[in-house]
């Protein structure tokens, strides 16, 4: 059986959701299952849907991205935050991670690299996430379950359909 | 009632608050900090004011004729004061220091705004158009692209500042370092 990664978007700029949600779906290791335009809306759709990963803006209105992480984490159970922002890595992806988010990736890369950053801090992802991914997650048909073996077995590339 | 305890302490703490609240108006008024910043210029306000108030008591401890309550506590108190007053005296070659501190806080402060303004408006924008473009969503990509235009030229307007206190800029305010496209291996 194939999984797909569940995919929360929080970014509060609605166009750039819509290219993302495209970019990843188009990827096919991904399933996007929710969108927030703040930090508040993001923590409750995460504890709603629990998704595996979380794609976190920074700057946003009402809560931004470094209040909402740690409690996005949290509301989302097992899920993975990736923070996806506009600011350089070397100014805001320190604080981001402190607060823990699994990897930081800056806006405004290629879409297949985007991709390719965002599966790669997945990786990262404790052990209990692989079981909820189903019981066929280490079949090699799929992207998901590519990356997932490389993950475990520590392979360095991994299958990607560009976007 | 006279106490030359009370006279010599307050006129100490008198002087010493005069003195460096001169040190900071001057160091404001030099750096052109009076009305931009508040901080010190309350600061040295205090010192000021409080510099006088001491130099009344120590008018009245030289010429009263009846003892105050608590009079040797209160002499006792000034004794502290001053000697406070006189350390701060002597950090004086500080004072630049706390002038340049508070101003540049209140500098960092107001460029984090400005760059969180511009990560808002013109990079996210440019991040949408650039993906936008190489995605093939050619019409947002415009459409991200016109919006970060006009959201550049905004923010760049309120920087310069209103035109009409006396902000204008005039001949030879626009010349620039280097040319907007050098010329290919030139360095900027």
């Amino acid at each position: 059986m194939i999984s797909r990664i569940r995919t929360l978007l929080v970014d509060d700029a609605a166009p750039l959701r819509r290219l993302l949600s495209l970019m990843l779906e188009r990827n096919g290791a991904f399933a996007v299952v929710g969108e927030a335009g703040n930090g508040e809306e993001g923590i409750a759709l995460a504890d709603q849907l629990h998704p595996d990963l979380v794609l976190l803006d920074l700057s946003m209105p009402v809560m931004d991205g470094l209040e909402a992480l740690p409690r996005i984490k949290t509301a989302s159970g097992h899920g993975v935050v990736v923070v996806l922002s506009g600011f350089e890595t070397n100014r805001m992806a320190d604080q981001a991670k402190a607060l823990g988010a699994a990897g930081y990736v800056e806006k405004g890369l290629p879409p297949s690299e985007t991709v390719a950053r965002i599966l790669a801090a997945f990786q990262h992802a404790p052990a209990s996430l692989l079981g909820t991914l189903g019981s066929g997650g280490l079949d090699s048909a799929g992207p998901v379950q590519g990356a997932l073996k490389a993950r475990r077995g520590g392979a360095g590339a991994f299958p990607l359909n560009a976007a | 009632m006279f106490s030359l305890f009370g006279v010599t302490t307050n006129g100490l703490i008198a002087v010493a608050y005069v003195v460096i609240a001169s040190i900071v108006f001057r160091g404001l008024w030099k750096t052109k900090q009076l009305t931009s910043n508040p901080l010190a210029l309350a600061t040295g306000a205090i010192f000021f004011t409080c510099g006088i108030g001491h130099g009344m008591h120590a008018y009245v401890a030289a010429t009263s004729d009846h003892a105050m309550p608590f009079e040797t506590w209160i002499w006792a108190w000034d004794a502290v004061t001053a000697t406070i007053a006189i350390l701060y005296l002597t950090l004086r070659n500080r004072f630049p220091a706390l002038l340049r501190g508070t101003a540049m806080y209140e500098d960092l402060l107001q460029r984090q705004r400005e760059a969180v303004q511009i990560n808002d408006n013109i990079v996210q924008g440019l991040a949408e158009a650039k993906l936008a473009l190489e995605m093939g969503e050619e019409t947002q990509g415009r459409e991200a692209l016109e919006r970060s235009l006009v959201a550049a030229k905004g923010i760049i307007s309120n920087l310069m500042g209103d035109q009409n206190r006396g902000n204008a800029l005039g001949p030879g305010d626009l010349r620039r370092k280097t040319s907007a496209s050098p010329e290919k291996g030139a360095v900027p």
